[in-house]
């Protein structure tokens, strides 16, 4: 099978070549390997075609420069070794002049390329025969158009089931419909001249240069309302969407789907609210059952005002700064950072972690035993986190700042504090700790309060590649915390209460705005806590064990920051890596003793 | 930021709404001061050549603002050499944002933007030149032309500003291969972008003044590969706005007799540096975002890490034949690195951080370019197995909101780590 996406594919020369392709256009139940050879922040559609891809072992796939993401697609595609043919039709933006001469050199290039790939030639009743009789018709009563971007089958299926009038596709990948070739052209060349000219005069997607006839769109005969939908990711029908709301009077609703499998809570309000606002109210049906779409719902036509909430780099949408309310113990200890503790020396060095949530000293002595190490809140300033752990430090260990010879600092805050001697970041820290700890390890995956990261280390300790998260909350501590604020929870419960789930949930958003939505509609729906946690666990363990993929990690994985005290996330990226993971006693320390390990360095 | 920057910002942020023009008029103002002031007495340890570039920038964003309804927007890849022959100012979406985030005055235009309904998913240098002109700062341009290569942005918020304003726009489709066929698709468009830009105008385009353009350009890119060639082997003490000027230089003025000047005077600036070496050699992939102040403070005069060539400006380097202008021009379009399917960006990135001696390659991902995201792990593999460690870095080119700030700083500082950078604080004062 030959999997395409675009309408503009030629699918029927495919056909005639021999191909029996496969319309690509379903939800994925992830974007894990997606994410590990791509980005987070690309079409969502064009993630879930190279899930698929994946997922499906198919071995050729025909594409059209469509766009920038799908452009990408087919670079990551053919050089990832997993299909046997790849083709990338080059579609002109405009339809006249010398345009459709270039697309017919180009379907002439696909038959050549795919024919000598098949060991076939092409075959005009084939492709004669592969023309419907006569496109799908429009309903003849009153309807519904589902219009803009792209929609998943499952999402279309959703609309349609819970909307009281017929349901017509009028997106994107909706509006294919050729007319048949005409009689008397049997010549390979002319059907080619002739089937460009007829790609070309299809509706257009937004990408075209002329969309001047899309507006027939909006006026066909019958039409109702409109639900709008945008593909995360995707800007082409944001622009339509934006002049539409402006000029229709029909009713519209917006909505943006992901690709993703979601619960229907949320779109089945928003269809519901719809249909019961809008002019066909009284035509509508019973309550129906809910069942699986992959949206993620936005604004309505009535209010006018923009609802979605998207993640944008650098945003986090989360509240105050707090502190990750783990249980010690959880997970146990399976190596301890104390193994070498000693005599105490004449004079100290000390690495401190200045975190987002916490700010992490250890302070070795100047022949290289390990002293201890603390924790405590940073609160609203590095500095003011560093003053606390000197104090933790002077209380606990009897050392004060003066007795500290040399400093090296870490984290996030590792600028502002005060009298450092060295700034370094985490990354650098986390390996030299992670080795020291465990000779062994070979990747660090460090979940913190406020961003998460995978390390990997070389054969020497030092670093060889290191990825973080995203720019927002994504899989982080923070995301969790916040998790465990809707549910009513703190974090050290939320670590444990996963552990006894008995339906397996799916969360497919570690947005924290998204996720929440998800959580909110679970708890409506009566799912149980211990269920919804562990689909939040998995979520977690997804999202960092696609980071773990794009920094190539290796066993033997080690877990450090707070969130290796959760057992339910370990429990789930264990699963994911099919690896045990290796937990310090103390993995808040991790970063603060590679820092004090580097300060030993310099003072020697 | 500076202090006088962050209360000029403000002051503008107050002014928009009620008063675009008066706004308009400052910041000409602002601009013109600052290319003056940076070509006579600049504030950074900046070369001569680069000096005398800052000024052409500030000067030609200020005829941006000139309320003629003279100027055309366009993208930053579409070729200019016709629109310098007739005397019209190109006014750039990437160039009139870079100066609007420099004056600390973005932010109201995003406002704008995402308030009229543009997708904040959408490259910020285009949300900004949106709502800069739906807010009415920046004047009607004349014209609208564009290509439709690099990105799908061209396609949306040129399409967009032309409605606005009802501005007759000419795009030129760009094919992704370089073939005959699609050689002479693309320079039968550009000579009736000719025609349609004399229709629109009432001017009419001289043979000779666009030949001695094509002559400039050709003298530019001579010396800015000899630039290049000096550079394999010499330390430059820069920062990321002197790298992203060169985009403009290499790309919309190219074609202007001043370019061709300043070309020279870089190339020979560079011949007059000592050679050696000071700490890690960076190639920068895509846009550089000057907005984020501790990516700045990492790069910025740094006097141990360099940026040693961006992919934007070694994109096309390739001759033109000023007898054959369009010819020329369709070519440099079609053999662009960022034209096509992302492996030609990525080879071509390759070669040029190979000849220039780079220890690392910084791939930037600019919220909002699909393109680049999406060829982020290719990319890095690629690089990689070839023996060039990559730091892949999320981040935005001129929105301070998405710019990820001390995230970023954090990836970068210890790639450079990664590279043998030493931090300590010696080298942090």
């Amino acid at each position: 099978m030959i999997a395409w996406n675009c309408k503009y594919t030629p699918v029927e020369l495919l056909g005639a070549l021999g191909g029996q392709p496969l319309f690509l256009n379903s939800g994925a139940e992830d974007f894990g390997y997606a994410e590990s050879v791509a980005h987070s922040s690309i079409c969502c559609h064009v993630q879930a075609f190279l899930q698929h891809c994946r997922d499906k072992k198919l071995r050729e796939a025909a594409l059209v420069n469509c766009c920038d993401s799908m452009r990408s697609a087919y670079g990551i595609l053919k050089n990832s070794g997993d299909l046997d043919f790849i083709f990338l039709l080059d579609l002109p933006h405009k339809v006249g002049g010398c345009s459709q001469n270039i697309l017919k050199k180009e379907l002439v290039r696909l038959a050549e390329e795919y024919g000598k790939y098949k060991n076939t030639t092409f075959d005009a009743v084939k492709f004669r025969a592969a023309f419907p009789v006569a496109s799908k018709p429009l309903p003849r009563e009153n309807f519904i158009a589902v219009a803009g971007g792209r929609v998943s089958d499952s999402l279309l299926a959703e609309i349609s089931a819970r909307l009281p009038l017929p349901v017509a596709d009028l997106t994107c990948a909706g509006t294919r419909s050729l007319g048949a070739p005409p009689q008397g052209i049997n010549d390979f060349d002319a059907l080619m001249d002739w089937y460009a000219g007829e790609l070309l005069a299809l509706t257009p997607c937004m990408r075209m240069r002329d969309v001047s006839t899309r507006r027939a769109l909006y006026n066909l005969p019958g039409l109702s309302g409109i639900v709008y939908n945008t593909v995360k990711f995707c800007d082409y029908y944001a622009f339509e969407y934006d002049s539409l709301r402006k000029g229709t009077k029909l009713p519209l609703l917006k909505i943006e789907a992901d690709y993703l499998p979601v619960t229907g809570g949320q779109l089945s309000t928003r269809l519901g609210a719809f249909a019961e606002h809008a002019a066909f109210a009284r035509q509508a049906a019973g309550k129906k059952k809910s069942g699986s779409g992959s949206y993620v719902a936005a604004d309505c036509q009535k209010s006018g005002q923009r609802a979605e909430k998207q993640a944008r780099p650098g945003v986090d949408a989360r509240g105050d700064a707090g502190v990750l309310k783990i249980r010690r113990g959880d997970v146990g200890g399976r190596n301890d950072v104390s193994r070498s503790l000693s005599t105490r020396g004449s004079g100290y060095v000390a690495g401190i972690d200045s975190g987002s949530t916490t700010t992490n000293m250890v302070v070795l002595t100047a022949d290289g035993s390990y002293l201890g190490g603390v924790t405590v809140r940073t609160g609203p300033r590095a500095a003011v986190g560093a003053a606390k752990a000197f104090a933790a430090v002077k209380e606990k260990l009897g050392v004060d700042r003066a007795q500290i010879d040399y400093l090296v600092a870490t984290g996030y805050g590792r600028n502002a504090v005060p009298d450092a001697d060295q700034a370094v970041t985490e990354i650098t820290c986390h390996a030299r700790g992670a080795r020291y700890i465990n000779g062994e390890v070979s990747t660090v995956i460090d979940i913190g309060g406020q961003d998460s990261k995978v390390i990997g280390l070389a054969d020497d300790g030092s670093v060889r590649t290191f990825v973080m998260n995203d720019k927002c909350a994504a899989g982080t501590g923070r995301f969790l915390e916040l998790m465990a604020t809707t549910l009513e929870m703190d974090v050290a419960e939320m670590s444990i209460v996963g552990l006894d789930w008995q339906k397996d949930l799916t969360i497919s958003s570690v947005c924290t705005v998204f996720a929440e939505s998800e959580v909110v509609s679970l708890i409506a729906d009566n799912r149980t806590a211990a269920d919804i946690v562990h689909g939040l666990n998995k979520a977690v363990a997804l999202k960092t064990a696609a980071l773990a993929g794009r920094a190539a990690g290796v066993p033997a994985y080690m877990i450090t920051g707070g969130v290796a005290r959760n057992a339910g996330v370990v429990q789930e990226l264990e699963k994911k890596l099919g690896q045990k993971l290796i937990i310090p006693a103390e993995p808040e320390l991790c970063g603060a003793l590679g820092a004090a390990l580097m300060a030993l360095d310099n003072f020697k | 930021m500076g202090k006088v920057v962050e209360k000029f910002g403000k002051t503008i942020y107050k002014l928009v709404p009620q008063h675009p023009q008066v706004v308009r008029g400052l910041l000409k103002a602002a601009y013109k001061t600052d290319g003056m002031k940076t070509r006579v007495v600049p504030s950074r340890p900046l070369l001569p050549s680069k000096r005398y570039l800052y000024y052409l920038t500030a000067s030609g964003i200020c005829r941006g603002y000139d309320n003629n309804g003279a100027a055309a927007l366009v993208n930053i890849f579409l070729p200019c050499q016709v629109l310098h022959a007739m005397g019209i100012e190109p006014v750039v979406a990437e160039g009139i944002s870079c100066y609007l985030t420099g004056a600390a005055v973005e932010n109201f235009f995003l406002e704008i933007a995402e308030r009229n309904g543009i997708p904040e998913t959408l490259c910020s240098y285009h949300r900004i030149l949106i709502g800069c002109i739906e807010a009415g700062v920046l004047p009607r341009p004349a014209l609208i032309l564009n290509t439709t290569y690099a990105c799908d942005t061209n396609q949306l918020s040129f399409r967009r500003i032309a409605e606005y304003y009802d501005i007759p726009q000419y795009v030129v489709d760009v094919p992704d291969k370089s073939t005959e066929d699609n050689l002479r698709y693309v320079a039968d468009q550009l000579r009736e972008m000719t025609a349609f830009i004399e229709r629109h105008t009432g001017k009419k385009l001289d043979d000779e003044a666009l030949r001695q353009s094509m002559l400039w350009t050709q003298q530019a890119l001579e010396s800015y590969r000899t630039y290049l060639d000096a550079r394999v082997t010499r330390y430059l003490d820069t920062c990321m706005t002197s790298e992203m000027m060169d985009v403009l230089a290499t790309q919309v003025l190219l074609g202007k007799q001043e370019v061709a000047k300043y070309m020279a005077m870089l190339a020979a600036d560079l011949a007059r540096l000592p050679e050696g070496r000071r700490g890690p050699r960076l190639f920068w992939v895509h846009v550089l975002p000057n907005v984020n102040e501790p990516l700045r403070q990492l790069l910025d005069y740094n006097g141990n890490v360099e940026i040693v060539g961006c992919d934007l400006n070694t994109a096309v380097l390739i001759d033109v034949d000023p007898t054959k202008p369009y010819e020329s021009l369709a070519r440099r379009i079609l053999e662009s690195s960022f034209n096509g399917t992302i492996e030609n960006r990525v080879e071509n990135s390759y070669r040029y951080a190979c000849r220039l001696n780079a220890d690392g390659i910084v791939y930037f991902c600019h919220w909002g370019c699909r393109h680049t995201l999406g060829g982020s792990q290719y990319a890095k593999e690629y690089f990689e197995q070839r023996g060039l460690p990559t730091l892949v870095l999320d981040g935005d080119g001129c929105d301070r909101g998405c710019s990820g700030d001390g995230r970023a700083a954090v990836r970068l500082q210890a790639f450079l780590e990664q590279l043998g950078y030493n931090a300590g604080k010696e080298n942090r004062a």
